[in-house]
């Protein structure tokens, strides 16, 4: 062990700080950043080449397997990334306890609930 | 608060860093950063909207795209690409950021201004070319 080393081997290994929690929800978030760069410009080039579109064309577009699969991809990459977002921003801006729990699980079940919506709503159009 | 209290004003007591730091492009970055995001995320519920109504039929898409369509509407769209490409941006400098790069004091100004320039040029070009699209078909 190094000589200003203050943890413990077990600590060490285990690899958590004092919060006992944390790594994971910073190596989700840049996963999924990386995931929606790559989703998210390819949703802005789609919606490019969809402008003027009919309604036909547009269900027609997300009806394609490719699509479909992207966009549901997009749909949870992206909330999983909002919902990560989200949690920090409540936690650093709200103080009250029960009003951040509240919150915390509040935004939660609430982009969990538009992101079930949002992938039945592609697959009733895909299938 | 009590009679005791002196009659001249008394001393200001030290504000917080966060009040008196005059604004860096490192801390407006930051926090540009942040705020794009709920824009992203406020956009997300749009998205959600705009496919639950694709899926219920072409009367309801009708009526969001009018919505989406009404100076509120593209004032939103505006608003919405335009914290996508910021976001975007300044994701992958967090993100070479998080590898170590770019984190001296000067490279992470350079890098804001970058990313700052590079995000309202995308924007710019993004709204041209929809500009000369939606143009080409009227």
């Amino acid at each position: 062990m190094a000589k200003h080393e203050y943890k413990s081997a077990l600590g060490r290994a285990i690899g958590l700080g004092s919060a006992q929690h944390g790594v994971e929800h910073w190596l989700a978030q840049k996963i999924t950043a990386i995931s929606n760069l790559i989703l998210g410009w390819w949703f802005v080039i789609s919606i490019y080449s969809l402008i003027g579109a009919s309604y036909r064309e547009i269900e027609a577009w997300i009806a394609a397997p490719v699509n479909a699969v992207l966009l549901i991809l997009l749909i949870i990459s992206a909330f999983y990334h909002a919902v990560l977002g989200s949690q920090v921003i409540i936690e650093d801006y709200i103080h009250c306890k029960w009003l951040k729990l509240f919150k915390l699980v509040g935004q939660r079940l609430f982009f969990f609930a538009l992101a079930v919506a949002s992938i039945f709503a592609i697959l009733k159009m895909a299938l | 608060m009590s009679s005791d209290t002196p009659q001249e004003s008394p001393k200001p007591r030290p504000l917080s860093p966060y009040w008196i730091y005059r604004p860096q492009i490192t801390s407006v970055t930051s926090i540009f950063h942040r705020m794009s995001g709920v824009v992203l995320t406020l956009g997300l519920l749009v998205l959600a909207w705009g496919l639950i109504s694709l899926a219920s039929g072409d009367l309801m898409y009708q009526c969001f795209m009018k919505c989406m369509t009404s100076p509120v509407g593209w004032a939103f769209l505006f608003g919405w690409s335009a914290a996508f490409f910021y976001h975007s941006c300044t994701g992958v400098r967090h993100l070479l950021f998080d590898s170590g790069l770019f984190f001296k004091k000067k490279q992470a100004a350079i890098s804001g201004w970058v990313v700052l320039g590079t995000s309202a040029t995308l924007t710019a070009v993004f709204w041209a070319m929809v500009v000369c699209k939606l143009g080409g078909m009227s």
